[in-house]
């Protein structure tokens, strides 16, 4: 890299040569390294620049701009409405109350006449139920 | 793979699930980006407030289409940005307004010899006063902070062509400031 294609890098791309095409850094730090009086003022006249052109700073979005856009996003998806209404009324509480129960009655009779064995079976069985709710309340 | 993944990938993906908290994770990741690159392009807030408002609306329906891997959607976000930037400075010049005729600046003029009070000001100033190519590909370069093949890709020139618009417009802004600091 010569002078010349320093000093047109430089005006192009401006002071800080962090800024400059990762392809011309290696070979302008070459030169920056053999001829610093000449390469310093040119990074300096484009750092001014840079610094003028950084204390433009647009002012923040509006509020009244990001209702808008949220307002404009996909809608969550939610579940069926009717599953919320029964939720609402207690319904749904009651129902996996109703439910609980009856599957730790299962639970208890099982143990009375199945073999010592089989327990582990069905605890693993009854232990799947994470979306008790959601079973129960989809079968209504 | 994984280092040249796109990271607005797996965000696309949940907001054409309808996440909300992915529409809001790319929104605070973008917003002041794109609004940034309208109000430098068009140096007007409320019009730059409209331009930003339409991009994130395109952008919510083009995510349930997004192919991950298949461009940038930061790219594909300025692309559309930088269209609609062009749609009202074309509209601008149909229109005869108030606004004087864009020229190129010839420096300070005695009178405007100012202490910098306010030299963000002046910079919006003189940044109006370039041409639209200059003043796109100094946007584009110094404030998105794109590399140079991104940024000329994005303009349709090349690397070297965009060297030119920068030199030129970065010529004519130190002139413009030349009597800030």
């Amino acid at each position: 890299m010569d002078l010349d294609r320093f000093a047109a890098l430089a005006e192009a791309y401006g002071g800080d040569v962090s800024r400059w095409p990762e392809s011309v850094r290696e070979a302008a730090a070459l030169l920056m390294s053999a001829d610093p009086a000449a390469t310093a003022p040119l990074l300096a006249v484009q750092s001014d620049l840079d610094w003028a052109l950084d204390s433009w700073r647009p002012p923040a979005a509006s509020a009244a701009l990001q209702a808008a856009i949220l307002a404009g996003a996909p809608a969550e998806r939610r579940g069926p409405a009717w599953r919320g209404w029964i939720w609402r009324t207690g319904l749904g509480a009651g129902l996996m109350a109703a439910g609980a129960a009856g599957v730790m009655a299962g639970v208890v009779v099982s143990g009375a006449i199945a073999p010592v064995g089989e327990m582990e079976v069905i605890t693993a069985a009854v232990s799947a139920y994470d979306s008790l709710d959601v079973e129960l309340v989809g079968d209504v | 793979m994984a280092a040249a993944q796109d990271p607005d990938d797996e965000l696309l993906g949940r907001i054409a699930r309808g996440d909300p908290a992915a529409v809001r994770a790319l929104m605070g990741r973008k917003l002041t980006r794109i609004n940034g690159l309208a109000v430098r392009m068009l140096g007007d807030a409320a019009e730059a407030e409209d331009v930003t408002q339409e991009v994130f609306l395109r952008a919510w329906r083009q995510a349930p289409r997004w192919i991950p891997g298949a461009a940038r959607f930061d790219t594909w976000l300025h692309r559309v940005a930088l269209n609609l930037c062009y749609d009202r400075l074309r509209r601008r010049r149909e229109i005869p307004t108030e606004t004087p005729p864009e020229q190129t600046d010839e420096g300070p003029a005695p009178d405007r010899r100012l202490e910098a009070a306010d030299v963000g000001g002046q910079v919006a100033a003189a940044m109006a006063r370039l041409p639209d190519r200059q003043r796109e590909a100094i946007v584009l370069c110094h404030y998105q902070e794109l590399g140079n093949i991104e940024a000329a890709s994005l303009m349709g020139v090349s690397v070297e062509a965009l060297e030119s618009l920068l030199s030129r417009g970065r010529r004519a802004l130190r002139l413009a400031l030349a009597d800030v600091r």
